[in-house]
């Protein structure tokens, strides 16, 4: 069934309720993924000044090399009183590549109707298509500042199903695997010696002063010094910035990735090697996804799967 | 299962057509038919056109993607691709209410499967089963028996086949051959007896099918798949004009290991009624054509009782006839009456007699002088047996006699139901050349024309062959209910007759391998991919390496040789002997009687048909009585 079908679904259900108030449009003020930007100085590992350095030519990886991402979409379905009502279908899958090949081999979808924890129970969801998700909050505040909860509520909800199929991926598989996005989050592979996270966001940036320059104005096909960033959840993490893509002429940010690995001895000894292999992961294209310059093709494989269902 | 059935607003899935993809690496091509499950609906179909595409948005980012340089990029994923099949809808079952095709899974058609989406079912089961198998339907691993109705083929619901193919792939020729193998071990003994005629039109191509072929395992396999002995044909009867010399045959089977040909001779009687075939058209206008007429209906064949001259005629040669001519012009000018000979005027007796006297000599070795006439079997034709008129030899004047002779005479036999068989396969072959779109108006093509119009009715059936159907006059085509298509060339598909064709189907047709062939028939709503084995006889090319013809002999070693092939206790040396001295005609009269009469004793039949030498004598002058008194004076 269609994601447009299900919401409306939900929707006539809750108009036979009688306290939602049905809806169907996202506020534009609260489009797109909130992201809070700063500035959060690093811990050099790799020498004692922030280094630039080429890796040299693209590499493939000579093994199988696993890909993870997840989606999720979602809209308005009502308001309870003045509170937004969200419902989201969030999915996550594991593709494993062999000799160029795709297979996916762990998948996982969760269908959720998002609002505060209190709304949630006085609601009534027809069916069992959805599940509640709630968040907590104590007062009442801005409907749209709600929603930028609710949207944050759906973030960690995908997140938590990454995790779970990561965790099932490594349960049964002993492969490279690329997360989309940082691994410190997540405690499942904040430690896995054998999982990559790369992160197209950043919003948040490791340095400041000269070499927030030297690390924005990074040349093609060279990598920083490998880091520790400030900012972790489960783990500390090794990283380093790489730039897929010559800059010039597009945007600081084009083609800038940011490498996490788990904190060992590879996490030095190995950045050059693991770098070309994600230079090497730069093409077939992704395009016509926009953030084609950082988006891996097998992460985009990885959405485009889950989309198409 | 091996797809399933796609469908967009772009492009829906209709009653007649569907999308379904595939793996990358699947069973599925051009020709091969599926089977689609949907919810209280099963869809047969035959794929079309195939198609593939990747996510890559633009060619330009591949160029981007590596450089510049496509040897100089590795890729380490290969791009997410589609094998995508375009599909033509065979039979949706149930067949009402007719509704688009459903979003289904999508399999290769099993026998069965292929017998309903085909809709054999209706004529390979039941009491009096009519299919006739004419190769195997192959996909995928999977391979099914494909049959074709009897009464569709061979009348009387639609009827006639006709084969197109470039040269030199002997798809025409064996694709004949086997389909007459088929309809022989399989046209049902309840529609009644066949036979079939077939022009052999060069070379050896059809001299050789009481010859077994030379088959492989697989084609074995093949003939035992479709419930088809492998052997030769076991009655073919093969007929040949003479050579100009009246002994040799004109024809490339005369090895004497072989079952003898029969030669085709012709006379007066059996050529006067297509006159219209050898005389130039300016030569026949009405006045010509009623003298012509009063020759067949008033002199030829009977006695005629001349009463202006009060002169009696037998006409039964074309010696007697000249007789009969400088009969009437020794009376006109002897009585010097006038120009007119019972109503007709002199001058187109003059001109019936010139063309009718060069007829013999045109054609000669097909039509004698003598009256001496070795004709097909009429009214004793078998079932289930061939006969093959060899004309490749002939010039086209006589080929064109020897199509419209045979096909008129089969016509009315069958018309009459006296011919032995009910039903009569005419094979010919190089359509192009005897049915031509463009050209003037033959004789020949009228009747091809007639044959394929109204011969089903009458169990008349045509087989026939081109290497251009867009060349061949339509309605002689059109009226094909079979159609057979083997490798084309590429000019012959860009005609509009190919319109209809997709052009995956037309790329598969332009490099379609040796034995295997497309097949258009009237149960089928799309047209389908066969194989089907070599024929169970010799072609004509290993035929005549097997059994050279032979060699061309004086005229005293042919005449013996052929009454050697009657009976082998015939002498040689005393056929030479009685032969010695006597003139050609008397001996070539002789040989023809003999060969027709088939006696027990050969020498003795030839000899009295040979009749006693009169020798030649020399006789003196006669001297003639003196004057009594020689005189100048013619009164004295």
């Amino acid at each position: 069934m269609s994601s447009a079908l299900l919401f409306e679904r939900l929707r006539r259900g809750f108009g036979r309720g009688g306290r939602v108030t049905v809806a169907s449009t996202m506020p534009p003020a609260v489009e797109g993924r909130p992201d809070d930007y700063r500035l959060a100085p690093s811990r050099l590992i790799e020498g004692t000044v922030l280094a630039t350095k080429g890796v040299g030519a693209p590499t493939p990886c000579p093994e199988p090399m696993a890909f993870l991402d997840g989606t999720q979409r979602y809209e308005v379905v009502g308001y309870f009183d003045t509170v937004p009502i969200v419902a989201a279908l969030i999915a996550a899958a594991v593709r494993l590549r062999v000799n160029g090949r795709f297979t996916t081999v762990e998948r996982a979808e969760r269908r959720i109707v998002v609002t505060r924890q209190d709304v949630l129970a006085e609601l009534t969801i027809e069916g069992d298509e959805f599940e509640p998700y709630g968040f907590e909050a104590t007062e009442q505040v801005h409907p749209l500042k709600e929603l930028e909860n609710a949207h944050r509520a759906i973030d960690r909800a995908r997140a938590g199903l990454e995790r779970t199929v990561g965790a099932r991926f490594r349960a049964t598989h002993d492969d490279w695997l690329i997360v989309d996005g940082v691994i410190s989050d997540a405690e499942t592979w904040a430690r896995d010696p054998k999982t990559i996270g790369i992160s197209k966001s950043h919003a948040t940036l490791p340095f400041d002063g000269p070499d927030l320059k030297r690390y924005l104005t990074l040349p093609a096909h060279h990598r920083t010094s490998v880091f520790e960033p400030a900012m972790w959840r489960f783990a500390k993490v090794h990283s380093w910035a790489l730039r897929l893509w010559p800059y010039e002429g597009q945007d600081l940010l084009h083609g800038l990735v940011r490498v996490e690995v788990a904190e060992s001895a590879q996490g030095v000894e190995r950045a050059d090697e693991l770098s070309r292999w994600i230079l090497a992961e730069r093409v077939p294209l992704s395009r016509p996804d926009p953030r084609w310059d950082r988006l891996l093709y097998g992460v985009a494989t990885v959405e485009r799967h889950l989309r198409a269902r | 299962m091996i797809g399933r059935v796609v469908a967009t607003e772009m492009k829906p899935s209709t009653p007649h057509q569907f999308l379904f993809w595939t793996a990358r690496e699947s069973a599925v091509g051009i020709g091969s038919i599926v089977r689609v499950a949907g919810p209280g609906r099963t869809v047969y179909g035959v794929v079309t056109d195939a198609f593939a595409y990747s996510d890559l948005a633009t060619p330009m980012d591949a160029v981007y993607a590596a450089d510049g340089d496509p040897a100089g990029t590795i890729e380490p994923s290969h791009r997410s691709e589609i094998r995508l099949y375009q599909t033509a809808v065979l039979r949706h079952v149930p067949e009402e209410p007719l509704q688009s095709v459903p979003l289904g899974e999508v399999y290769l058609a099993t026998d069965a499967d292929v017998g309903v989406a085909l809709r054999m079912d209706a004529y390979t089961t039941g009491d009096k089963p009519t299919g006739v198998p004419v190769g195997l339907y192959a996909a995928g691993g999977l391979e099914a028996p494909i049959e074709i109705d009897a009464d569709f083929l061979l009348g009387p619901e639609a009827a006639h086949l006709n084969i197109t193919g470039v040269s030199g792939l002997a798809t025409k020729t064996s694709a004949v051959e086997f389909f007459l193998t088929s309809i022989f071990q399989r046209f049902p003994a309840h529609k009644g007896r066949i036979a079939a005629l077939c022009f052999n039109v060069k070379g050896p191509d059809l001299l050789f099918l009481d010859q077994p072929g030379a088959l492989t395992d697989e084609d074995r396999r093949i003939y035992e798949r479709l419930g088809l002995d492998s052997g030769p044909f076991q009655k073919v009867r093969y007929f040949a004009p003479f050579k100009n010399d009246g002994v040799n045959l004109n024809t490339l089977r005369t090895n004497p290991e072989l079952k003898p040909t029969e030669p085709l001779v012709w006379g007066l009687r059996e050529v006067l009624d297509y006159t219209e075939v050898l005389l130039n058209r300016d030569d026949i206008d009405a006045k010509a054509d009623g003298f012509i007429d009063f020759l067949a209906e008033r002199v030829v064949g009977k006695e005629f009782r001349d009463e202006v001259s009060g002169q009696t005629f037998m006409v039964r040669t074309f010696a007697e006839l000249e007789g009969f001519f400088k009969s009437i012009f020794e009376f006109l000018e002897t009585t010097g009456r006038s120009e007119i000979w019972r109503t007709h005027h002199v001058a187109t007796i003059r001109k019936i007699r010139n063309r009718l006297g060069n007829i013999s000599t045109r054609s000669k070795g097909l039509v004698t002088d003598d009256g001496e006439v070795n004709d097909l079997p009429w009214g004793t034709f078998e079932d289930r047996s061939i006969y093959v008129v060899d004309v490749a030899g002939l010039d086209p004047l006589a080929q064109d006699l020897v199509f419209a002779r045979i096909v008129s005479k089969l016509r009315e036999h069958l018309e009459r139901r006296d011919l032995g068989v009910e039903h009569v396969v005419v094979f010919v072959d190089e359509l192009n050349k005897y049915a031509p779109q463009e050209g003037h108006d033959t004789y020949v093509r009228k009747m091809l024309l007639d044959l394929s119009e109204r011969g089903r009715y009458l169990g008349l059936v045509l087989f026939s062959a081109q290497q251009f159907r867009s060349q061949v006059h339509k309605r002689v085509v059109g009226n094909a209910g079979t159609s057979v298509f083997g490798r084309l060339d590429a000019d012959e598909l860009s005609t509009p007759g190919y319109g209809i064709l997709s052009p995956a189907i037309k790329a598969k047709l332009a490099s379609l391998p040796k034995g295997e062939l497309m097949l258009r028939h009237p149960h089928f709503t799309q047209p389908i991919f066969v194989k089907f084995p070599r024929p169970s006889v010799l072609s004509g090319r290993e035929g005549v390496e097997r059994f050279p013809p032979e060699v061309e002999v004086p005229f005293e070693d042919a005449v013996a040789r052929r009454l050697r092939a009657l009976s082998s206790s015939v002498s040689v040396t005393r056929i030479k002997d009685l032969v010695f001295g006597r003139t050609t005609d008397d001996v070539v009269r002789a040989l023809h009687a003999t060969i027709r009469n088939r006696p027990d004793d050969v020498t003795a039949f030839f000899t009295k048909c040979l009749g006693r030498e009169v020798k030649v004598r020399s006789v003196a002058p006669r001297v003639g009585v003196a004057s009594l008194k020689p005189t100048d004076d013619p009164y004295a």
